[in-house]
């Protein structure tokens, strides 16, 4: 019941934060934006046939999450070392995996909130169909955004530990999010093509494999990487 | 049972010391912070502990808290110990370190109310009122803190440290930036806290405020102890000089 309660707790102060300062959202919903336009008029995607751009669109949206995910993530962990306040989680008797949850269900809420605005915006603005694919394009971007925010959760807690910016964050994290990358374009891209979900095999099974994976990771490293 | 003020009131009947350290040391790199460190603190006492600038105050402070991990030793809060404070250790503790922890685009209520909630308190929303009012800022209770003076995030930092009741303090330069108004507050409310049977563990530069309540004083030079006696064996100016500072 306590955890609870701590988790509840964490949640609606960060989401206050986010309310009054939207330092996270912001910079995310800015840069997906600006990737998703200036895109659509290198590649010229109105002119292209609906089959050329069912290609180049799952890099571009891809490229446009995974940059705003590590932006917003950056932004919302990098923020806890104003006044140490990791260090006044960590006091707390709360359990150091059960508060990586809580960071990991953070950034995956972020990604969520970000992709909420972006998906119908890209459907509009490169004249997508997407006919019966929502439900496996949900599924796709749920199991690669909570890969890329566990990742995030790991790799931000490292760089803030050694009190380094989102530079170094981008050089950790981008490699290790490659094959989940890979895995949302591939499986994008055959969504988008009218096949259902099953026939992307098996890069939904990566994306869902590397979510485990790295979320499990994090929850047995995070509290070495926070302690001193 | 309860004083006037609503606090619990601890009995001190605990035989076990309320903090232990044993063979306690720490390194950052090449750098020993704290060498085998043997330290316990009996259940309602209240130790000063002084020492020059890089002997390893803050570091012990930051280590009984559960926020450093020891190179080698254990750490013990009642009775339970180890390597590391376990969790629910660190709800006996109430930690005023360096930095004050507070959010500073959350107003002082929800700051407090944050905390309240983080240690398992069901009445976070009556115990942040009434700790805004023990530290002076009920008038500030709705506004968001960014924009407190030094002052009363300090103040704010010690009732978020002391909002769960705890049973071991452990403060770090508790007086830093209070005007003599908040620095009487600062003893009223530590020394209602010890007189309560908290037990009590006091960083200070300034040996006249920590003298205010303790009565055991223990000396770190490089990391280790090298005093550790009565507080009324020596005068205050005697004590300063002993840590290495100047006499007031």
């Amino acid at each position: 019941m306590r955890a609870w309660r701590q988790v509840v707790a964490i949640l609606v102060a960060d989401a206050r934060r986010e309310a009054r300062t939207g330092e996270a959202l912001m910079p995310m919903l800015v840069f997906a934006l600006v990737v998703l336009v200036v895109s659509g008029f290198a590649f010229d995607l109105p002119a292209l046939l609906a089959d050329q751009r069912r290609r180049l669109v799952p890099g571009i949206l891809w490229i446009a999450i995974a940059f705003a995910m590590l932006v917003g993530q950056a932004r919302h962990l990098l923020a806890d070392r104003d006044e140490d306040r990791a260090s006044g989680l960590l006091c707390a008797p709360i359990d150091r995996t059960l508060l990586f949850g809580v960071k990991w269900l953070e950034g995956i809420l972020l990604g969520i909130a970000l992709q909420v605005v972006l998906i119908p915006l890209a459907v509009v603005f490169f004249d997508l169909d997407l006919g019966g694919a929502w439900l496996g394009l949900a599924a796709i971007l749920l199991a690669c955004t909570a890969a890329l925010s566990a990742l995030g959760t790991l790799l931000g807690s490292v760089v803030a530990r050694l009190g380094r910016g989102e530079a170094l964050l981008a050089i950790l994290v981008l490699p290790a999010a490659a094959p989940v990358l890979i895995a949302g374009v591939k499986t994008t891209a055959v969504l988008l093509a009218g096949e259902p979900l099953a026939s992307a095999a098996p890069w939904p099974a990566v994306a869902l494999g590397t979510a485990v994976i790295y979320a499990a990771v994090g929850a047995l490293l995070f509290e070495s990487v926070l302690m001193e | 049972m309860r004083e006037p003020t609503g606090r619990r009131i601890r009995r001190v009947t605990d035989p076990l010391p309320a903090l232990r350290l044993e063979g306690v040391s720490r390194r950052f790199g090449p750098v020993t912070a704290l060498a085998d460190i043997d330290l316990s603190v009996a259940t309602g006492e209240a130790v000063l502990l002084l020492g020059h600038n890089g002997a390893g105050k803050s570091t012990l402070l930051r280590l009984a808290a559960g926020l450093v991990r020891p190179t080698a030793g254990r750490v013990t809060i009642g009775r339970a110990g180890g390597r590391e404070v376990p969790s629910a250790a660190r709800a006996r503790i109430g930690y005023l370190g360096h930095r004050t922890f507070l959010h500073e685009h959350l107003t002082a209520r929800e700051n407090l109310e944050l905390y309240a909630s983080l240690y398992g308190r069901r009445d976070a929303a009556a115990l942040a009122e009434r700790w805004l009012a023990r530290v002076g800022l009920e008038r500030a209770a709705e506004r968001v803190i960014r924009g407190f003076s030094r002052g009363m995030m300090q103040r704010l930092a010690l009732a978020r440290a002391l909002i769960h009741d705890p049973q071991v303090l452990l403060l770090d330069e508790p007086a830093s930036g209070l005007d003599p108004e908040g620095r009487r507050r600062l003893v009223e409310i530590v020394g209602e806290a010890h007189a309560a049977g908290g037990t009590l563990l006091v960083v200070s530069h300034d040996p006249a405020l920590g003298l205010e309540i303790a009565r055991r004083v223990v000396v770190l030079r490089r990391g280790r102890i090298v005093t550790d006696d009565r507080a009324d064996s020596r005068s205050t100016a005697d004590w300063a000089l002993a840590a290495g500072g100047v006499a007031r």
